[in-house]
């Protein structure tokens, strides 16, 4: 029984050990893999959302408003090696935030440090 | 007696290996790292803050004009013993001693209506996210520190969602620090306290919770 039992776990870990990768993101794809191009004083609201869709988010500032987009990618790498196992995952955001006055006038404009890569 | 002198290392490390089968060690990283006291944005315009820092991880319109730009990154690590008892079954099973720590970085600027900086502030953190014990499979790795608050999706995901919220919750929702109208909050703010008490939440977050 116990080396049956020892197979099975042989079997197992010879399953089991090895190595894990995984790559998922929640979000709008906004960018679509173009390079991102405004002019302020010049671009619109409308201009925008023409060009990268509906934002993650419209925000109210007061006599502003903003439009922030984001997609959140998430990259995992694991070695399950038994005696010593390493797991990481990094969680990176590819953001983009514009800025409006009261006549939906592109003022600011910026991408996240995070980069279309993630 | 020299002889056993000699095999004491090498029985050191057998001994060593068969009480230390499994060690692990998880690390998450989340966001981009950023600088937590940046030089020179004092008094600066929105455009110097947005070329130097990039967009922000999120903003909130400020409740005495302007409005907040927060900047938030994070390093999770855990790292875990495993032991193991070479008898019978039991070499099959580990218990794991975990402990985790997380190194924060976070900065807010306030941004006047004007679009020139009233006032930034920033810190780095070394936090100690507590630790654990369990009993695993040998050949399993699981987190025995829950970073689950920690790790939450952006806020932004669930933007729309709130409208569908739980009546406590939306009934606080002109004062939600997740829609962007009302001020900031950090990752894993605990929401038994503060801010969310009205909101009744459960320890799990709503975004978990309404997936």
């Amino acid at each position: 029984m116990h080396r049956y039992f020892a197979l099975v776990f042989s079997i197992v870990v010879g399953l089991v050990c090895g190595c894990v990768s995984y790559e998922r993101g929640a979000g709008l794809d906004w960018r679509g893999g173009a390079e991102l191009s405004f002019e302020p004083g010049r671009t619109t609201e409308s201009d925008v959302l023409t060009a990268l869709g509906p934002p993650s988010q419209m925000i109210s500032l007061g006599e502003r408003s903003a439009f922030y987009y984001l997609r959140e990618k998430t990259r995992g790498r694991a070695a399950v090696l038994v005696f010593y196992n390493r797991m990481t995952e990094n969680i990176r955001y590819d953001t983009a935030v514009f800025f409006f006055n009261a006549e939906g006038v592109l003022t600011q404009w910026a991408e996240g440090r995070g980069g279309s890569d993630g | 007696m020299a002889e056993r002198l000699r095999l004491a290392p090498a029985l050191l490390l057998a001994a060593a290996l068969a009480l230390l089968p499994a060690c692990s060690h998880l690390t998450t990283r989340i966001g981009t790292p950023i600088a937590s006291e940046p030089e020179g944005l004092e008094d600066a315009t929105l455009d110097r803050v947005l070329g130097e820092l990039g967009a922000p991880t999120r903003l909130s319109a400020a409740p005495r004009g302007g409005f907040f730009l927060f900047y938030e990154s994070m390093v999770a690590q855990e790292r875990q013993i495993g032991l193991s008892i070479p008898i019978r079954w039991l070499r099959y099973f580990k218990i794991a001693f975990g402990s985790g720590r997380a190194e924060r970085r976070q900065l807010v600027v306030h941004v006047s209506e004007s679009g020139v900086v009233e006032s930034l502030g920033g810190g780095a953190a070394d936090q100690d996210l507590g630790g654990g014990t369990g009993i695993q499979l040998l050949v399993s790795v699981v987190p025995t520190v829950d970073i689950r608050d920690l790790k939450e999706p952006a806020f932004q995901h669930a933007w729309g969602r709130g409208l569908l919220a739980r009546v406590p919750e939306g009934l606080n929702r002109g004062s939600s620090l997740e829609t962007g109208a009302s001020g900031l909050e950090q990752r894993g703010t605990p929401t038994r306290a503060g801010q969310h008490t009205l909101e009744q939440r459960s320890s799990r977050s709503i975004w978990r919770r309404k997936r």
